[in-house]
């Protein structure tokens, strides 16, 4: 959530304020309230107003965090050619592309611009329509903040970006300093220079997809812009996506530092910090494994929940968290089973037509192997394999004997829809795969036509699966499962099919290989 | 989950449909050996007339059920060279003088033979003649191969020039009813096909025979 900026005074001097009447007035000029104060080490804490930037000084050069706006970035210029004169700015490390972060990035024409590898994307499609994620909103859609809009926590923030003082914001006027980043990074890219180090890393798509904290490990310090409501005690996800306040916190917990502080200069330890990560990972570990075993946020709030963090500050929150994690809980887990099966074939009556005596299909033991990638607890595509022993036929004529193998291997895509824990149903497109081998025998016709021949047939044809599976669970990762599977071939049948409907049965288990909940 | 365990699972998953799409029939086609010889008539004939020619194909049967030409492989030999003689390879024979010969067919040491009379073309009267016909329209055809049907006469030759039609009081009958079937049948003798082979029809009136002989290809 952007931070509501108070730079009344930077917006009485630049612009203008909003008289009684709603028009816009120009206001005598003030100086801005900045202020460059050390952290730790050569690291420095830069201000304007309410807003928070960090830079880092080494003998290479300077590395510069957000230059939140060009004016900004230009007393910070002055300033580093006063206190620094023999250094010049190396990089510019962008948190994200939001304008009242990264406007005047261009005013350090000696540097780098490093960002997030969504930054520049992002980028490009904020410059086509206002910002979303501010308190003023384009009521009258004319594409453009107007004098009666500018209203609110961000009025200020907005008309500081009024370059031609109409009273008005147009997206231009918003982008125009915000400049793309020339190098970009995936989840993590350390920059060295002079010897001191700083690290980028991607905190997820919290508040924009392009976040980056800026990681200082030699000065432990972490400097984030824009975090998700971290500060609120008992904790409260707000508006905020819980997958979003997870990824950003398993993103910055496992940093090494002392003090996180963030755009509004507030700050947190790394103990606040971990404790909370501990806190909210096992919410949400409860609420899975309930919510995996079936039951509802009504029975998952009646239980113990988190009971060895009574007494903890944000132990009183857990109703609201845990409801705000089952809500937008995402549970994946990919098992793996087999199963020894009977395999059972129903011969086709064309297979045996003019045979006097014709013998296929029966009972033959089989294996079945299934990968299924499981979405929530009611439902999972699978992919199944059944691995049938072959079957035997034979069929006679007077003229005319044939004996052969049949090994069809049967293959499915399946949606598996669980309505209870201990029973699933199955329907999906299958191929089946048929390799023949045998030998037939024409008796009174010239060669080749008469005499022994070797049958060899390989086909596949398309058809349906459609099952039933009931379950019974062992323990956490392992399932007891005794499938039906039915397979039916479309299509004209191949000469050394005897059946076109194949039945399988069995018992198997099914194994957890992989749990993953966001 | 890793890559590289995801990678095993599917491996593993992969590793048994690979190896069990295969059917396995332990048997492979043998190598077929000739167990019969068969000796067909190129066309089907009654009594070798002095001066005419006639020529026979030879056919194996094998272990397997199939059926080889082996005419221009078989060797070929007349019982008698001056009743018949081999005259055109690989088995063309001409019939010299009156009498009986066999011609004989031999194929990597199986051998069968068929037994021919030769009358000369000039002959006492009355005698049985045996006459292919075809009640519809059109000229009469021999049944050639399994299926077929066609129609015999049987006619009593008085002089050059008359001939009494005896088909109905005339005894019919087949050397080889699995080659071919004689039965009366309205005013003629049915002649159906049933299986390759040659086959000899006889036709017997008031002490008077008559022989007809056919192949049914195979």
């Amino acid at each position: 959530m952007m931070r509501p900026l108070v730079i009344l005074v930077i917006s009485i001097a630049t612009l203008g304020i909003f008289a009684a009447t709603g028009e816009a007035q120009p206001v005598a000029a003030a100086e801005p309230d900045r202020e460059i104060r050390p952290m730790s080490g050569d690291l420095y804490d830069a201000r304007e107003g309410q807003q928070h930037t960090v830079f880092l000084v080494t003998p290479g050069g300077i590395i510069m965090g957000d230059p939140l706006n060009v004016a900004f970035a230009q007393w910070l210029t002055d300033r580093f050619a006063e206190r620094f004169p023999s250094l010049t700015v190396r990089y510019v490390l962008l948190t994200h592309h939001h304008f009242d972060r990264a406007d005047g990035g261009g005013v350090f024409t000696t540097a780098e611009r490093v960002a997030h590898e969504a930054y520049n994307g992002a980028l490009s499609n904020a410059r086509s329509e206002l910002p979303t994620f501010v308190s003023v909103q384009d009521r009258n859609n004319n594409r453009r903040f107007d004098s009666d809009e500018l209203r609110g926590p961000d009025a200020a923030l907005l008309l500081s970006r009024d370059r031609n003082r109409d009273s008005t914001v147009t997206v231009d006027e918003l982008w125009r300093f915000v400049v793309s980043a020339r190098r970009t990074y995936q989840r993590r890219l350390a920059i060295t220079l002079g010897g001191k180090q700083v690290e980028l890393v991607h905190s997820g798509d919290w508040h924009s997809p392009d976040m980056t904290v800026l990681f200082f490990p030699n000065e432990r310090v972490l400097f984030a812009a824009d975090p998700p409501p971290l500060q609120t005690v008992p904790f409260s996800f707000g508006t905020a996506k819980p997958r979003q306040v997870y990824d950003w916190l398993h993103a910055v917990a496992p940093l090494d530092f002392d003090t996180l502080m963030f755009g509004d200069g507030t700050t947190m330890t790394r103990s606040d910090v971990t404790t909370l990560t501990a806190y909210l990972d096992e919410i949400r570990a409860e609420v899975a494994a309930a919510y995996e075993h079936g039951q509802t946020i009504e029975e998952i709030q009646a239980s113990a929940l988190v009971e060895n963090y009574a007494g903890t500050p944000h132990y009183p929150g857990r109703l609201q968290q845990s409801a705000d994690v089952y809500r937008t809980l995402q549970l994946r887990r990919i098992t793996f089973s087999g199963s020894g099966m009977g395999n059972y074939s129903r011969v086709h009556s064309s297979f045996c037509s003019s045979y006097p005596l014709c013998t296929a299909g029966g009972v033959v033991p089989a294996g079945a192997a299934d990968l299924s990638l499981w979405l929530g607890r009611r439902l999972a595509l699978g992919a199944t394999v059944i691995l049938p022993a072959q079957t035997w036929s034979t069929r006679r004529q007077p003229l005319h004997e044939e004996e052969m193998a049949l090994r069809q291997t049967r293959g499915a895509v399946l949606l598996r829809i669980v309505p209870t824990n201990v029973f699933a149903l199955s329907l999906g497109p299958s191929v089946t795969y048929g390799d023949a081998e045998g030998i037939d025998i024409v008796r009174g016709r010239l060669v080749p036509v008469g005499g022994q021949h070797r049958i060899h047939e390989r086909a596949y044809r398309f058809g349906l699966a459609f099952g039933a599976e009931a379950r019974v669970p062992l323990t956490e990762t392992l399932t007891l499962v005794a499938p039906v599977q039915t397979f039916q071939v479309f299509g004209t049948l191949p000469e050394s099919w005897p059946n076109r409907l194949d039945v399988v049965a069995g018992v198997g288990v099914s194994v957890r290989v992989m749990r993953h909940v966001n | 989950m890793s890559r590289e365990r995801l990678t095993t699972i599917l491996g593993l998953l992969a590793l048994p449909l690979v190896s069990a799409c295969n059917a396995s029939y332990p048997f492979q086609p043998s190598n077929p050996v000739p167990t019969a010889l068969q000796i067909h008539y190129q066309l089907p004939m009654g009594p070798a007339l002095v001066g005419q020619s006639f020529g026979f194909n030879a056919y194996v049967v094998n272990s397997d059920g199939g059926i080889q030409d082996v005419t221009t492989t078989a060797t070929w030999v007349s019982s008698n060279t001056n009743v018949i003689r081999l005259t055109a390879t690989p088995s063309g024979f001409t019939a010299i003088a009156p009498g009986l010969a066999d011609v004989s067919a031999t194929y990597r040491g199986i051998t069968n033979a068929l037994s021919l009379t030769v009358t000369e073309a000039d002959r006492q009267f009355p005698i049985l003649v045996i006459n292919l016909v075809n009640p519809g329209i059109g000229p009469p055809t021999a049944p050639r191969v399994v299926g077929q049907t066609s129609y015999l006469s049987a006619g009593m030759r008085i002089t050059a020039t008359q001939s009494q039609n005896v088909t109905t009081q005339t005894i019919w009958s087949s050397s080889d009813a699995r080659v071919v079937t004689v039965s009366i049948e309205g005013q003629f003798a049915n002649l159906r096909a049933i299986g390759p082979g040659t086959a000899v029809i006889t036709a017997t009136f008031n002490g008077m025979t008559a022989m007809y002989g056919l192949s049914i290809q195979p």
